[in-house]
């Protein structure tokens, strides 16, 4: 079972790199007259030097792709923290290594197109589609936003009703009560969605409607999507403790893969579609903004009053770098991923720093990284149990056979718990305030049970 | 009707805008009556400004060419005082043909664009 769930979590990595490579891949396709970020003109997609740049591109992305699956493979007999540990480097460095092959696909593509002097006098940055601009997706019915609301907000009730009797879960509460706000959030955004500007791809305005309702759609269908993700997220979360664990972990790879497959789905209904009309309509509207696009990929155009503004190939949105919020928050969404394998190394730590516990009088030390003090008082009750009892985790790490933080457990309530699981017996100590821990049971507990 | 801009070029955006719409509704891409964006949605479109397609609007709109109120937004005019439009035209041309003469273009040619340009008016 130990090594189904490694497996598992294995897996996780492989469904998200898999469909990375097919997303990158597809780069080299022209879509609105641009291949790898680069706005060539129709009558030259098929010249040979773009063609040889394509082949290049693939090849490098694919030896890429090839070695990042060989260095994940040993994420699948490691404990937990180092799987994971591998996991988010491998995808930092696949992420990296997929641009760095794009970038250079790119500059030698841009350097052509200057040689060959494609960079036509009469094209231009800004256009509009007044047809395009005015359609206007229907909107999703709202019952598909309610009725996730209604199942996120499930394990709220029992958590209301403990509150009501005086057992104070509130931390849980607000846990769950944000998943359900989320959801009305992104109902607005969604309608937002609906607005976001038209897509062109040349000057036949027909073609333009039909790929602007193809995009919205498109958009409106993934936001759906992830309400509904949100809301059965938060219900797993809340079963974790009533079925296997086993389970839990099958039905979040399961969520993970719809999602992935879902997104994208739509990102290649859409570049589908700007592919086939890319076909259709040739070279009507010289539009090419590359001065704008740094590498091919990111925006910045001082003349663009825009912030948030739509990727040229497929359904993403990005930032324009000229707008400082939009510098600063690529910024922190760049650092974010760079400090992604930080991650996997506090989990580590966390999995293998051993629990020291200390009693001096009332006072009990718990230390784990950090270390915490409990002031016992001095009427506390203790008791010692040989079974771990089952519960939810409130707020704290579950990694491998360690348990630390807030917990709610079942026969007990909630309580603070620092053990391993897989070390019985366990001391369950009641403060005099009321505080509840739950330890593993050393030598040091000895004296307090007198 | 399609837009494009050229925020590289010596014509101001608002008046790009402007010859635009005019040129759009000669060529019957807009017809009469017809709604145009809202001042919001093109200058998100375009990612301009939104007194820039506002200063456009008005423009087109003490020419003639549009109108608006606050609830129905902007829409083209009918074209009723083709008097106004003859002086104006005849103003516009008179200094074109004054410097095409001076360049020493004969009328034919002269004629010949003006012809090509009617037919043909985007």
């Amino acid at each position: 079972m130990d090594f189904l769930m490694t497996a598992m979590m294995g897996l996780i990595l492989y469904a998200i790199m898999i469909p990375l490579y097919f997303f990158s891949a597809n780069y080299r396709l022209p879509k609105k007259n641009i291949i790898l970020g680069v706005t060539v003109p129709y009558a030259h997609h098929q010249d040979a030097e773009v063609e040889a740049i394509s082949k290049i591109y693939l090849r490098r992305l694919r030896l890429v792709t090839l070695g990042c699956l060989v260095l994940g493979a040993p994420a699948f007999f490691v404990p937990m923290s180092v799987q994971i540990l591998i996991m988010l480097t491998v995808l930092l460095l696949y992420i990296a290594g997929g641009f760095l092959v794009f970038v250079r696909a790119n500059r030698a593509l841009m350097t052509i197109k200057r040689q060959s002097g494609w960079q036509g006098t009469h094209t231009v940055p800004a256009v509009a589609d007044f047809r395009a601009m005015e359609e206007k997706s229907r909107p999703l019915p709202r019952l598909l936003f309610i009725l996730p609301c209604l199942v996120a907000a499930v394990p709220l009730v029992p958590l209301v009703q403990q509150v009501i009797q005086g057992r104070v879960v509130w931390d849980e509460v607000l846990a769950y009560a944000l998943t359900v706000i989320w959801i009305p959030l992104i109902l607005v955004l969604s309608e937002a969605i609906r607005r976001q500007n038209a897509e062109i791809v040349g000057a036949v305005s027909d073609l333009n409607v039909i790929l602007t309702r193809i995009r919205r759609r498109e958009y409106l269908r993934c936001m759906a999507l992830t309400v509904w993700l949100l809301a059965l997220t938060g219900l797993a979360i809340w079963f974790q403790t009533r079925v296997s664990e086993f389970f839990f972990l099958a039905l979040m790879l399961i969520l993970t893969v719809v999602v992935v497959v879902y997104a994208f789905k739509a990102e290649f209904a859409v570049r589908r579609a700007q592919e086939k009309y890319t076909k259709l309509v040739g070279d009507t509207l010289a539009v090419d903004d590359d001065e704008y696009w740094l590498w091919g990929y990111f925006y910045h155009n001082k003349n663009d009053k825009r912030l948030i503004i739509k990727e040229r190939v497929g359904i993403d949105m990005g930032l324009n770098l000229a707008k400082p919020l939009g510098l600063i928050c690529m910024l922190l969404a760049g650092l974010a991923l760079i400090a992604m394998p930080l991650i996997g190394v506090w989990m580590v730590a966390e999995e293998f720093t051993p629990i020291e516990y200390s009693v001096e009088g009332n006072v009990v030390t718990a230390a784990h990284l950090t270390a915490r003090e409990f002031d016992l008082g001095e009427h506390f009750e203790i008791d010692v149990i040989d079974v771990f009892p089952s519960g939810t985790r409130t707020m704290g790490t579950a990694i491998g056979t360690l348990r630390k933080g807030n917990f709610n457990f079942e026969g007990i309530g909630p309580a603070y718990a620092l053990l391993h699981t897989d070390r019985p017996p366990f001391v369950v100590i009641t403060a005099e305030d009321g505080q509840v821990l739950v330890f593993n049971f050393v030598a040091v507990f000895e004296p307090l049970l007198r | 009707m399609l837009l494009s801009l050229d925020f590289s070029g010596d014509v101001p955006i608002y008046q790009q805008l402007r010859n635009q719409i005019v040129l759009g509704i000669a060529a019957g891409d807009l017809r009469p009556g017809e709604k145009l964006p809202t001042i919001r949605a093109l200058s998100s479109e375009l990612g301009i400004n939104m007194m820039t397609v506002s200063k456009a609007y008005q423009i087109l709109k003490q020419e003639g060419y549009i109108a608006s109120d606050r609830r129905s937004g902007a829409w083209v005019a009918p074209r009723t005082d083709e008097g106004a439009a003859l002086r104006k035209l005849e103003d516009a041309l008179r200094l074109i043909v004054a410097e095409a003469r001076v360049s020493g273009i004969g009328l034919d040619t002269v004629e010949e664009i003006i012809r090509n340009l009617y037919s043909r008016p985007s």
